[in-house]
């Protein structure tokens, strides 16, 4: 997925930090209103949730949003929510910031979590459909 | 196995890891309510094979304190 994009890297450990999410990038995330709304992209952090700074460097876990490349990922927070008779819904999200500056993330391949930083109200300009 | 936990307040996900009391220790000491978790458990090669009880997470509400200096 990184092949030719940017990242940050750790001088000391080599570890990659942050990666450029390319563009054209496809990802799902569940939503809780349709259509969805900014508050459906908001970071654990943004809605409010205090966390403990005990662990800083997972900091950005709390301060990211999460998709998913694999859409039955987000199936399966949709099915916990709906069974919790939550309303949910499954976003399909295309990254194409284009000109613009680049949305940087973290990404997981053996889950398939993207960990996406950005503006509520940029990462909802990205919906392309609800599914 | 990987205990992917996400929060059932922002529907992010908080951290993966590679044991469930890793995994119990990581969402304590972010000061994150037990009860407002689900997590689910995948196998070695990342697919998806469980999700912990309501019940179990209960018992993560109860852990030590000193589960937060982990």
């Amino acid at each position: 997925m990184y092949g030719s994009v940017r990242v940050l890297k750790d001088s000391e450990t080599g570890h990659v930090l942050l990666q450029e999410v390319p563009d054209g990038t496809v990802a799902y995330r569940m939503v809780q209103n349709n259509p969805p709304q900014a508050i459906d992209f908001q970071s654990h952090y943004e809605r409010g949730r205090v966390v403990s700074l005990a662990r800083p460097f997972r900091a950005y876990e709390v301060l990211g949003v999460s998709v998913f490349r694999d859409q039955a990922r987000a199936q399966r927070l949709v099915d916990t929510a709906q069974r919790r008779a939550e309303p949910a819904w499954i976003a399909r999200l295309v990254f194409a910031h284009g000109g613009t500056a680049a949305l940087w993330g973290v990404y997981k391949e053996r889950t398939g979590h993207l960990e996406v930083f950005g503006l509520p109200q940029d990462l909802l300009a990205s919906v392309d459909s609800v599914l | 196995m990987a205990y992917e936990v996400v929060s059932t307040a922002s529907w992010n996900v908080l951290g993966t890891f590679e044991d469930e009391s890793i995994a119990r220790a990581a969402v304590v000491s972010l000061g994150v309510d037990p009860h407002d978790v689900v997590v689910y458990v995948s196998d070695d090669a990342g697919e998806p094979v469980d999700e912990l009880a309501d019940a179990e997470l209960a018992r993560w509400a109860g852990i030590s304190p000193l589960a937060r200096f982990f």
